[in-house]
């Protein structure tokens, strides 16, 4: 092992605020009725002409580079990529890539992975093999591809990063990731490393199954030829589709109608200055304060939680919240069905939260019940507990009394424990927090119980 | 009458737009079937205009500039509803499913569509033999060409028509046939007037302009369609000014250039030029300079890689599934050479060394003319090498090519340039091409008025 070299390019739609097409003004809607959202521009019609990119697709095209390390170009060039098929309507595809195209980004490297550039493209149109139909909506939607340097050694490699990857262009909101990912694969073994190139492979299963199928493939078969070969979904196997004698030739010419971009330094300062924190320094950060690794790892992977996560240890315990995030918090925002992007709680309330926790104010049950109506409604936790009376029965007498109460009427349980059976106690305490809607500290019932049986 | 003085009746309503389009309609008529310069008259169309026109100034509205005018549109020009077949048998079935911008323009200002004209195929000639519609006689020239490609455009106007008529011009399209039918035409500088709506012949030299019989109507229609389009993203930011109110000038730099002079075959034509040019500069009280052009014997040779690229790539959508037959099985020998030698430079193996030299040359040449510019206000050039060749004379592809050897500069160099009638040769008219730096129009009107 250790003599694989693979390499991705990897397409995404790029996700946009402004939800323009990359060349007019039509609206970018995935699930759309047909042909709703198209124009002469965007189904070519004759004599259309494409505008200027869209500005904000350009932004994102610079602040996916800055992430990945790139260089970014001062200017930017579309090229026109020929090709005949049913879902190009001008017979060309613009992209900046190709021979003598300028791409956004270059020379990057992302963890460790060279990553050759970075460039924009437009999405040509949905085509039905089966009745003909065209459906221009897609046609013109902005298309970021990344590819990478031939760095990566196995399937599991490109797995993590291609991971990790997904999570750091979601921190800028860059990636549409609702539509997935497409990737063409690029394998090849020592001692020779003949190139093949696995197009269109769509997810990161498929990714590894491709490379693995490849790598297998390619040592069995000694005279590998460089070629291009497609993916079957069903059978977990690469399909042979061209060899490179007779490769495609895109006739690759700058696009005639479009100037040359200037992109200002200032402009990419400015998107610089406001990039986040990679979430690979974030988890190295939480590391160093003594945080669980997968407590880490999980909160680091969403922008949102991490930024919410952040201003609420400056005022609470990291470790103590990292816990809570992870499992509660968490589990509250899936319980209402929410994207992280909706999360709208302030963060003085949710710093109230964690106070009521830390200092037991409020049992833990009962905070833990509140939650999911408190993330998704936003109130202040404070009012909220004194209004419905929610505070620890802190009230020692009165706890006593109740615990008294339950050993009587759970002798059973308590006969049990007392033969050595630790979990039996737990009824006891049950019967106990039930009798205070779950407003005392099970701790703290546990410990008074044990003592009054002893 | 002039455009000025129709423009100026029509608003009196002493003359109302449905007489003026109702007469040039019995006109082509009665006329056109032996010119061939109309592929499709707009008939109902233009009158049911006119008549909100005449309305309009009937209760005292305010009405466009070109209210009531006869506008003919080449028919590679986008007009909604009409065929825009640019004369191909590819497009046969095509009808223009939106509105160019300056026919949107044209509309805003009350102008009237009054039909789509004949062409070289594509505008794939220079000489208007080469359409699917049959080819174009010269109205004033009985028997010989009228220049191409806009040749159904400016036939329309020499013959009286329309009043004003749109042509494309990406190496003497405008000009060559101004030249030959004895009427004004301007090439604008790229950039100023939208191409969006203009079917491609080559993308980064295309532009439209007018053609008329009067410098000021087609400084009119001028003023009408320039300026920067959002949807054509190679339009500038220049200010466009009112070119059809026109000052005397005096005391200009005349530039000529010994290049020019070299290429001209019919030296007869030179000599009427510098006659012309005589004039004027006893008329302006000016001075001719000469100017070194020295990459201007270059210009066929950059031009045409350029325009068989572009003219391969942007043909690249008649593929047949779309808006009728496959190009290459459809259209004529001119375009089928283009778009076979397009696809040959294009390939992958030439590394770009054909194109992307022209590219360079193409530098060259316009740095030449920028160069003159910071002499001379305005070089003043022959349009046609020779005089326009009799029908059914066979001209070879290289001697048709050549007939632009003097107007492809402008496109080159992206400057602007107009042609305006300097007199006869056997009875056959002759232009003279004023050519001025980039965006600089209303120079170039100022002269043309004065010549």
């Amino acid at each position: 092992m250790g003599d694989l070299k693979i390499g991705l390019e990897i397409h995404g739609y790029l996700n946009m605020t402004n939800t323009k097409k990359l060349f007019c003004n039509c609206k970018i809607v995935h699930e759309a009725e047909p042909n709703t959202n198209i124009c002469p521009i965007c189904t070519s019609q004759p004599g259309s002409k494409p505008m200027l990119p869209n500005k904000e697709a350009v932004e994102k095209i610079i602040a996916v580079g800055l992430m990945l390390g790139c260089k970014i170009n001062n200017k930017l060039l579309f090229q026109r990529k020929h090709y005949s098929w049913p879902d190009l309507p001008s017979g060309y595809q613009r992209t900046m890539s190709g021979s003598f195209g300028l791409p956004v980004g270059v020379n990057g490297d992302f963890l460790g992975i060279g990553i050759e550039e970075v460039h924009l493209e437009e999405d040509p149109a949905r085509w039905d093999p089966l009745t003909g139909n065209v459906d221009y909506n897609r046609s013109g939607f902005p298309l970021v591809e990344i590819v990478t340097k031939p760095d990566f050694k196995s399937a599991e490699e490109v797995k993590h990063w291609l991971k990790t990857l997904l999570t750091t262009l979601s921190y800028i909101r860059a990636v549409d990731k609702k539509a997935g990912i497409k990737s063409d694969v690029n394998v090849s073994i020592a001692p020779r490393y003949v190139r093949t190139e696995v197009k269109n492979v769509n997810s990161i299963s498929n990714i590894v199954k491709a490379i693995n199928y490849e790598e297998q493939r390619q040592r069995r078969e000694h005279k590998n030829i460089q070629q291009t070969r497609t993916y079957d979904d069903n059978s977990g196997e690469t399909i042979f589709m061209r060899s490179k004698e007779t490769a495609q030739d895109y006739m690759f010419i700058p696009e005639p109608d479009l100037p040359v971009i200037k992109v200002d330094e200032g402009l990419v300062k400015e998107i610089a200055s406001k990039l986040p924190e990679k979430p690979s320094e974030k988890y190295k950060k939480y590391l160093c304060l003594g945080i669980d690794e997968v407590d880490a790892k999980t909160i680091s992977s969403e922008l949102v939680l991490a930024e919410l996560f952040e201003k609420v240890i400056k005022e609470i315990n990291p470790v103590f919240a990292s816990r809570w995030f992870r499992r509660d918090v968490i589990a509250a925002i899936n319980d209402n069905n929410m994207d992280y992007d909706d999360v709208n709680i302030d963060v003085s309330y949710l710093i109230d939260w964690f106070l009521l926790l830390e200092k037991k104010e409020v049992s833990p049950v009962v905070l833990k019940e509140l939650l999911s109506k408190f993330i998704k409604e936003n109130f202040n936790i404070k009012e909220y507990v004194k209004q419905h009376s929610l505070e620890s029965v802190s009230d020692d007498l009165e706890l006593k009394k109740l615990c008294q109460e339950a050993i009587k009427e759970k002798q059973a349980a308590v006969d049990d424990f007392k033969k050595g059976n630790e979990k039996a106690l737990n009824a006891v305490v049950g019967q106990v927090m039930a009798k205070t809607k779950g407003k005392a500290t099970p701790d703290k019932v546990n410990r008074i119980i044990k003592e009054l049986i002893k | 009458m002039n455009i000025k003085e129709k423009q100026l009746l029509i608003r009196e309503r002493k003359l109302l737009a449905v007489d003026n389009i109702k007469s040039f309609l019995e006109k082509i008529k009665k006329e056109d079937k032996s010119i061939n310069s109309f592929i499709y008259v707009a008939e109902k169309e233009a009158l049911e205009q006119a008549k909100i026109v005449d309305k309009k100034i009937r209760e005292n509205k305010k009405v466009g500039r070109l209210a009531g005018l006869a506008v003919a549109v080449k028919s590679c020009i986008n007009v909604k509803g009409m065929p825009i077949t640019c004369a191909s048998r590819t497009l046969k079935k095509y009808v223009g499913t939106y509105d160019a911008d300056v026919i949107k323009k044209i509309k805003e200002e009350d102008g009237i569509i009054i039909g789509m004209t004949n062409m070289d195929e594509f505008a794939c000639g220079s000489s208007g033999e080469t359409s699917a519609y049959g080819l174009i006689q010269n109205p004033v020239a009985k028997g010989r060409i009228p220049g191409g490609s806009s040749s159904g455009s400016t036939a329309a106007v020499a013959a009286g028509f329309c009043d004003i008529a749109l042509g494309t011009d990406t190496g003497g399209s405008i000009r060559n046939p101004a030249s030959h039918c004895g009427v004004v035409g301007i090439k604008p500088s790229y950039g100023r007037v939208s191409r969006y709506g203009l079917v491609d012949l080559s993308m980064s030299l295309d532009q439209i302009g007018p053609l008329c019989k009067d410098v000021y109507g087609a400084a009119l229609m001028l003023e009408v369609i320039a300026g920067k389009s959002d949807k054509d993203s190679t339009t500038y930011e220049e200010k466009t000014d009112s070119y059809s109110s026109f000052k005397n000038i005096k005391n200009l730099k005349v530039g000529l250039s010994k290049d020019f002079e070299s290429l001209c075959v019919d030296k007869r034509i030179y000599e009427l030029i510098m006659k012309k040019v005589a004039e004027l500069i006893k008329k302006t009280n000016s001075n001719i300079l000469n100017v070194d052009l020295k990459h201007v014997k270059l210009a066929v040779q950059t031009y045409y890689p350029l325009v068989y690229v572009e003219f391969f790539s942007g043909t690249r959508k008649f593929d047949g599934r779309r808006y009728g037959e496959k190009i290459e099985n459809s259209c004529g020998e001119e375009v089928l050479r283009r778009i076979l030698g397009g696809r040959e430079i294009s390939r992958a193996e030439y590394g770009g060394q054909y194109y992307r030299k022209s590219l360079a040359a193409k530098k060259e040449i316009a740095k030449d003319l920028e160069e003159a510019f910071k002499k001379v206000d305005v070089i003043i050039t022959p349009v046609t090498p020779k005089l326009p060749h009799k029908i059914g004379e066979k001209v070879s592809f290289k001697d048709m090519y050549a007939y632009d050897a003097f107007t492809i500069p402008a496109n080159l160099a992206g400057i602007c340039a107009g042609v305006i009638p300097a007199g006869t040769i056997d009875g056959v008219p002759v232009g003279l091409q004023v050519m001025a730096p980039a965006f600089k129009e209303k120079l170039l009107f100022e002269v043309l008025n004065s010549l």
